[in-house]
C-alpha cells in the first residue's frame, strides 16, 4: 500500500497525469476528453491553488457498480477509488503534516474555507470520472446566476470536516450507465434530500429503469433510456414524473424549467444534437442531461415582454447543467437562432442553444441542444402542475392589462410576474425575514395554516412586489386551489376591491380561471389571512 | 385612494358597466384562456418521443 495521500500544487498537466495515473487509462485518452478541457477553464475559474489525492478511496456509487458488473470481469479492475480534493489555498506535505501531527490546527479552519470540492477517479481505462462535487461559479457583483439545485456535502478526510455547496455529478461509463442514467443520479442527488428517498447507485437507477420496460437487446452494458423508462425510474424511488415535451417554443421552455428549478425541484433536459458542417445542420443523436442551475439577463425584477404577458422567466439566458459529456454545471445558451434542420424530408426552423459540445467531426461552437422533453420528478402531493397556475395568471393580467388600456388614469403600470412553485417554509421564511413585510397582517399570515407546497404568482412593478396570488399545490384542478392574496401595495388590492365589485365580475362563471381570485376579493372586503 | 385613483376607478366602472367595455373585456378573457391552451398541450407527448431511448 502507497502513500495514503499526496499533494501537488495544481496545474493543468498535473491534473492531467494524476488522471493518467490513478485509473488505467493513458494520456491520449485523457487529454482527448472534453473533461480534461472543461476542468481546464473551471479550476481556473474557481482560482484552484492545490490539488490533495486521497488514495484507495471506497467510493458507494462505485462499489454498487463493481458489486453487479466489474468484478464478474475475466480482468480485474480494482475496487477501491482515488478521490482528488481541490482548494483555493497553497499548502504542501509539510503544512498538512502540521495538520495531522496536531502541531498545527489553523490549517484546518483555512482548509475549510478554501475547499473547491472533489472529484472520484474511477480505476477504469476510459471513463474515470466518477463522483464529481464541485463548488459553482462564484456570484459576481451585477451578474444573476442562481444555483437552486445544489446541496450541502459533508466531506470526511482524515479527521477534517469539509463542506461543499453541488450537486453530484458523473459520467456515464457505457456500462452500467448511458447519459440518461448519469443525469437520473445527479437528480436523485438532489431529490433524495429534498423529498427524502434513498439515493440509488447508477447501476440500482437502470434496474429501475427497466424493471417494467425492458430494453429490446440487453441491459447491461447499457446503451440508453427512453423518456419512459427514466419515467419508470423515477417512480421507483416513489416520486411522480411530470413529463412534457417543449414543442420548439422558447416561451413554454424557459417558464417550465424556471418554476421547478427555482422552487430547487431538477429538471431532466432530453435534447436532441445537431452539428453544422458543410453550412447544413446534422443530426448527431439523443443526449440527456439534468439542469442544476440558470442565469438572468439583468436584474430578476424586470421581465421580458412576450405572448401578451411578461414573465422574468422570459429572461433565462442561460442554463447551466450537469452534461456527462461536458461537465458539471456547464453552460447551454440562448443565443442562436432558430436552425434550420431536414427531418424526414421536410425542412424545420427548431429553437436550440449553444453547448459546449464537441465530436471528433464537430469543434467546439458547432453543436446546438434542440429541446424536445423536461422531466420532472415530483413528490406526489405536488398535483398541481405549472400550466394551470400559467393559465390562471394569464387571464387575471389580460383583465388587468385591458382595464388599463381603456382607462389610463388607472394608478398601475405593466406587471411582471414571477410564477413559480414553494413551500410553506420557504414562504413564511422570505415573509420572516423581509424588512418591507411588517405588522399584524403580516403576523396573520406566519400563524395561518397553509398546505405544503404552493404555487407562488407575485406582480412585480418596478423594483417592488405589488401582490402575490398564492395557490395550493396539492389541491386538484377543478377545485379551489386559490389561497389568498400577500397585499404588498394596499392601495392596489383596494382598487382591486373596488373593481371587482361591479356586476360584471359576478357574473364572470365559476369556470373562468380567474374567478378565484376575483370572487376572493368581493367577498373579502378587507385585508384577510387564512385561518 | 388619492382623487385622481378615484375618478380613474369611477371612470372604470362606467366602462365596464358599458356595452362596450363588457364586450372587450370577455373577448380579451376569452383569448387569453385559448392561447393558455396551447400551453397545456405541452402535456401531450408524442408518443414516438416516449420510446426513443437518450443515447449519447
Amino acid at each position: 500500500m502507497g502513500e495514503p495521500f499526496e499533494i501537488y500544487p495544481y496545474s493543468i498537466e498535473r491534473l492531467t497525469s494524476i488522471l493518467v495515473e490513478k485509473s488505467i487509462s493513458n494520456t491520449d485518452i485523457i487529454e482527448n476528453k472534453l473533461h480534461l478541457l472543461y476542468f481546464q477553464e473551471y479550476f481556473q475559474h474557481l482560482e484552484t491553488k492545490t490539488i490533495l489525492v486521497e488514495n484507495d478511496y471506497i467510493d458507494k456509487d462505485f462499489l454498487e457498480d463493481y458489486a453487479s458488473y466489474y468484478v464478474r470481469c475475466f480482468s480485474e479492475y480494482k475496487r477501491k477509488c482515488t478521490r482528488l480534493h481541490f482548494f483555493k489555498k497553497e499548502f504542501d506535505l509539510e503544512d498538512f503534516n502540521s495538520l495531522l501531527n496536531k502541531k498545527d490546527q489553523t490549517l484546518s479552519e483555512k482548509l475549510q474555507q478554501d475547499y473547491l470540492g472533489f472529484i472520484v477517479v474511477k480505476p477504469l481505462p476510459l471513463t474515470i470520472i466518477g463522483r464529481t462535487c464541485l463548488t459553482t461559479y462564484p456570484q459576481e457583483e451585477g451578474e444573476e446566476r442562481y444555483f437552486p439545485i445544489t446541496r450541502k456535502y459533508d466531506v470526511h478526510l482524515f479527521g477534517l470536516h469539509l463542506l461543499v455547496d453541488s450537486l453530484g455529478f458523473q459520467e456515464q461509463d457505457n456500462v452500467v450507465a448511458a447519459c440518461a442514467t448519469s443525469t437520473l443520479w445527479s437528480v436523485f442527488h438532489q431529490t433524495g434530500i429534498l423529498f427524502h428517498h434513498s439515493i440509488l447507485s447508477p447501476v440500482e437507477i437502470t434496474k429501475a429503469a427497466t424493471k417494467q420496460l425492458p430494453i429490446e437487446t440487453r441491459t447491461f452494458p447499457n446503451k440508453g433510456l427512453s423518456s419512459e423508462q427514466m419515467a419508470q425510474a423515477i417512480r421507483g424511488v416513489s416520486l411522480e414524473p411530470l413529463l412534457v415535451e417543449v414543442k420548439n417554443d422558447e416561451y413554454y421552455l424557459k417558464s417550465y424549467l424556471y418554476a421547478y428549478l427555482r422552487s430547487g425541484i431538477p429538471v431532466i433536459f432530453g435534447i436532441e444534437l445537431f452539428g453544422i458542417r458543410d453550412n447544413r445542420y446534422k443530426l448527431i443523436g439523443r443526449h440527456a442531461a439534468a439542469v442544476a442551475g440558470y442565469r438572468l439577463h439583468g436584474k430578476r425584477t424586470t421581465g421580458v415582454v412576450e405572448k401578451d404577458v411578461q414573465l422574468v422567466s422570459s429572461k433565462i439566458s442561460k442554463i447551466y447543467v450537469h452534461d456527462d459529456q461536458v461537465g458539471p454545471f456547464s453552460r447551454m445558451v440562448f443565443d442562436s437562432p432558430k436552425i434550420e434542420v431536414t427531418e424526414n424530408g421536410e425542412e424545420k426552423n427548431l429553437v436550440a442553444l449553444s453547448t459546449s459540445w464537441k465530436t471528433g467531426e464537430y469543434p467546439i461552437g458547432s453543436v446546438k441542444a434542440v429541446p424536445k422533453i423536461l422531466l420532472i420528478p415530483m413528490y406526489h402531493k405536488i398535483r398541481i402542475s405549472f400550466d394551470v397556475i400559467h393559465k390562471t395568471i394569464r387571464v387575471f393580467n389580460s383583465i388587468l392589462e385591458e382595464l388599463k388600456e381603456n382607462i389610463a388614469a388607472l394608478p398601475y403600470e405593466r406587471f411582471c410576474w414571477d410564477i413559480y412553485l414553494t413551500d410553506v417554509n420557504k414562504l413564511k421564511s422570505e415573509i420572516l425575514d423581509s424588512k418591507a413585510l411588517k405588522g399584524n397582517y403580516y403576523r396573520g399570515i406566519l400563524l395561518g395554516n397553509m398546505p405544503r407546497f404552493i404555487w407562488r404568482a407575485t406582480a412585480i412593478q418596478g423594483d417592488s412586489p405589488v401582490i402575490d396570488l398564492l395557490f395550493d399545490a396539492t389541491d386538484i384542478e377543478q377545485g379551489r386551489y386559490f389561497i389568498l392574496p400577500i397585499e404588498y401595495k394596499k392601495s392596489f388590492s383596494d382598487l382591486l376591491r373596488w373593481l371587482f365589485k361591479e356586476d360584471f365580475f359576478g357574473k364572470i362563471p365559476r369556470n373562468n380561471p380567474a374567478w378565484e381570485i376575483i370572487h376572493w376579493f368581493r367577498k373579502n372586503k378587507e385585508r384577510n389571512t387564512v385561518s | 385612494m388619492d382623487e385622481r385613483s378615484k375618478k380613474a376607478v369611477d371612470e372604470a366602472k362606467e366602462w365596464l358597466a358599458s356595452r362596450k367595455g363588457q364586450d372587450s373585456l370577455l373577448q380579451v378573457i376569452k383569448e387569453a384562456e385559448k392561447r393558455s391552451s396551447e400551453f397545456s398541450e405541452c402535456r401531450q407527448i408524442d408518443p414516438k418521443l416516449l420510446k426513443e431511448p437518450f443515447t449519447i
